[in-house]
């Protein structure tokens, strides 16, 4: 999967895009590529602009400025995208009502390319009963409901907004295990959003970090672990201020994430940062200047 | 083999059986529509009664010659209270009829929409294949037209078991709000017009119960407002009678009236302080005749105002997914 | 059932692909995995340890590098061959070796985590003279420009 991705036209491609809504400016200035058969995850505080940048991919909102593109067609307007393209909302609106087989049969309804069995079974691996209503059931059980109508719809492009958040552990270790296993059969690209960054940890291969509505970084997770470096020092060692993404004092030593391009001084220890830790010293330090990462990650030193 | 367990596939041989959004337009809506259903035809049943009762009484009075202006005997006075009777219940269940569309706006459109919106099911229905747009289009046309059918149904037997229609009745009535607005063919375009209302309102307020509220009382105002228009939709004839409405034609709506002071026509309140005994009456009123026409140029004014509506409820809808 | 089943430890430290590839290996090793077996396809992989497919899919190709798998296109990933008996007695010399460093150790008054600690170091500095001329390279460019 990973070798056809070369070559092909992204999955998703932001150019400067932008929203606005009446008061607040939610998105500003996105450049970002995702491609085809990546399993993304988008990264961001609370209020950072992931669940707007979703909704524009998913065709329900539109950019105020700048182009969003799915598998080069525009969502919302391009009317054949509807079936390639599948989204789960926050808090998986379901209507509670409706029973687990009338939910299945809404998408079975209202999808072309349907696929009965994979949903049947997303189903059945939680144990549904089919008969049994919505509104009767778990968190987590709802949330199968919810990834079941839209694995079903056989997506190229599955957009999730937190579809993890207040599930149990054992449930999300399942879920993600059936959204893997979608994405390893069908080649599926995945962009899944999440503040829980362990949750990420091992699932996504490409990642998009947004804050305060901006880009900070984009590109494959391996390239930007790779370009940055975790060092361990004490307090006096040198360090180039250019290229500083986050600089602890804890006694007498000192921490610091830096990108790999600036010449590190002799006597700090250094390491390749896990992606936690990555992803927390970005969003520790709102203030380090947004890197266009997406230059970095191109940088051929870390292709091979 | 498993796919059987869930969810059969619809059997192909029903050419009847809803598909694709019809079908989920279906399945939401067919408790509330069966419901209303079922309460329309009760009360077509008992309309119907009232009827049938007004026949029994009228053919009563016929049998005992009764004057309906000099009810001498027992029996007759009697066959005429009973005849009041069912005047009265017949226009309380017409009273009735006539809070039916501000209803069915509330409960089929405002609410409903507002409760999708509110639980952000919106979001669901859009990443399916279809566009908002075409699931807003069935969303308002079948139960829009299963709307249509049922108050066609209702103001029908409204309008010809009115007791006023009856030819042994012979008093005029239509000046009450709810025998015009409630009678063929007004009555499915104010349900109509009502129904786009309340889905305009539950596309703009996104709370279930305000939406509710708001529509039963935009749809008393639009009622009052229209009832306020209604005699000013065809010209009205006049007369000058002498001092009580003689000469005048049955089942005339009489528009308004007074009396005729120094060649002036004014109303009854410049009487005070002066002698009234002898002026003359005067006299606005719409003849029978114009009943019907009148009827059209009010289901007109609703068709366009449904339409427009409709068109809001478009512009909102676009302007949500902008 | 599957013939190996792969315990992915996110917080290890160790790159995902590669606890694949060492698991695998080790089972190789042991005789778990026999040359013809098929290794779990990526869809099962990631069912089970919720983990991204690529993953599976790079560790796959790092086995077929060192010629230890092969993908039959359209079948799945088969052994080709055992890792074993030279390893095993190789491994066997190295064991005696450490041991009596081990017996030397105890007896100059080391305890177990002082061992452990000592051998962790040694196998850092062992990295890290390993990956240096890397780290040269990348400095010696950025110096220069």
């Amino acid at each position: 999967m990973g070798d056809n991705v070369a070559g092909r036209e992204p999955a998703l491609t932001g150019r400067a895009v932008a929203k606005s809504f009446r008061r607040r400016q939610a998105l500003r200035g996105c450049d970002f590529e995702i491609p085809v058969g990546a399993v993304c995850g988008l990264v961001g505080p609370n209020g950072s602009g992931k669940s707007t940048l979703l909704s524009l991919a998913a065709g329900l909102r539109q950019p105020s400025q700048g182009e969003l593109r799915v598998l080069g067609l525009r969502p919302g307007l391009d009317e054949e995208l509807r079936s390639r393209i599948a989204f789960v909302a926050q808090d998986k609106p379901l209507y509670a009502r409706l029973t687990v087989a009338d939910t299945l049969r809404l998408g079975r309804e209202l999808n072309p390319r349907w696929d009965d069995a994979l949903a049947d079974e997303i189903v059945r691996q939680g144990q549904l009963p089919p008969t049994s209503r919505i509104g009767q059931l778990s968190g987590g059980q709802r949330s199968r409901v919810a990834l079941a109508l839209a694995l079903g719809k056989r997506p190229e492009v599955l957009l999730l907004d937190e579809p993890m958040a207040d599930l149990d552990p054992l449930a999300r270790h399942q879920l993600m295990g059936t959204l893997m296993g979608q994405a390893a059969e069908h080649g599926t690209t995945v962009v899944i959003s999440s503040h829980i960054l362990s949750e990420l940890e091992g699932v996504i291969d490409h990642l998009l970090l947004i804050e305060g509505g901006r880009v900070r970084l984009s590109g494959e997770v391996e390239q930007i672990l790779d370009a940055h470096r975790l060092l361990h020092g004490a307090e006096g060692l040198p360090l180039d201020a250019h290229g500083i993404v986050e600089d602890r004092r804890t006694g007498r030593g000192r921490t610091a994430l830096v990108r790999a391009d600036g010449p590190i001084a002799e006597g700090w220890q250094v390491e390749t940062p896990s992606l936690e830790e990555l992803l927390l010293a970005y969003l520790r330090s709102p203030q380090a200047d947004p890197a266009n990462s997406t230059a970095h990650a191109s940088r051929s030193e870390v292709a091979a | 083999m498993t796919t059987a367990t869930l969810a059969p596939r619809p059997a192909t041989r029903g050419g009847l059986r809803p598909r694709g959004l019809g079908w989920l337009i279906w399945r939401q809506n067919r408790i509330t529509l069966a419901v209303l259903t079922v309460g329309c035809a009760a009360l077509i049943a008992y309309l119907l009664h009232e009827r049938s009762a007004l026949d029994t009484v009228v053919a009563r009075m016929n049998a005992l010659h009764c004057d309906p202006d000099n009810l001498s005997s027992t029996a007759c006075a009697q066959a005429d209270s009973a005849r009041y009777g069912i005047a009265e219940s017949w226009h309380q269940a017409v009273s009735a009829t006539l809070l039916l569309p501000g209803i069915f706006g509330a409960v089929l459109a405002a609410q409903p929409l507002a409760t999708d919106f509110e639980r952000r099911r919106h979001l669901m229905l859009w990443s399916q294949s279809v566009s908002p747009r075409s699931w807003f289009t069935y969303r308002m046309a079948l139960p829009g037209a299963a709307l249509l059918v049922l108050s066609t149904v209702l103001s029908v037997v409204v309008r010809w078991g009115g007791f006023w229609s009856h030819p042994g009745f012979g008093l005029s009535s239509w000046e009450s709000p709810e025998d015009f607005f409630a009678v063929v063919p007004v009555f499915p375009a104010l349900v109509l017009a009502t129904f786009a209302l309340g889905a305009l309102v539950g596309l703009l307020l996104h709370r279930p119960i305000p939406a509710l509220g708001v529509t039963v009382v935009l749809y008393v105002a639009l009622v009052w407002a229209l009832d306020k228009l209604r005699p000013h939709l065809m010209p009205t004839f006049s007369m000058v009678g002498g001092t009580n409405a003689t000469g005048m034609p049955g089942n005339a709506w009489v528009v308004d009236d007074g009396i005729v002071l120094n060649g002036r026509w004014v109303g009854y309140g410049q009487c005070p302080g002066r002698d009234c005994s002898n002026a003359q009456w005067w006299m606005r009123y719409h003849t029978v005749a114009q009943f019907s026409p009148m009827l059209w140029i009010m289901t007109g004014i609703l068709a366009v105002l449904t339409v427009l509506l409709v068109l809001a409820s478009y512009r909102r809808l676009r302007a949500l997914t902008r | 059932m599957d013939v190996i089943e792969y315990r992915i430890d996110r917080r290890s430290g160790v790159a995902t692909y590669l606890q694949i590839v060492q698991q695998t290996k080790q089972a190789l090793r042991l005789g778990l995995l026999q040359p013809g077996d098929k290794l779990p396809t990526a869809r099962e992989v990631v069912e089970a340890t919720a983990i991204n497919p690529n993953t599976v899919l790079k560790a796959y190709r790092e086995l077929d590098r060192e010629g230890l798998v092969e993908p039959r296109p359209g079948l799945g990933t088969f052994v080709r061959r055992t890792l074993g008996n030279a390893d095993a007695t190789g491994d066997a010399a190295l064991r005696a070796e450490l041991g009596a460093w081990v017996d030397r150790a105890f007896g100059a008054g080391l305890d177990r985590e002082d061992v452990t600690a000592l051998m962790g170091a040694v196998l850092d500095t062992y990295e890290q003279r390993e990956s240096a001329p890397a780290e040269q390279a990348v400095g010696g460019r950025e110096g220069s420009g």
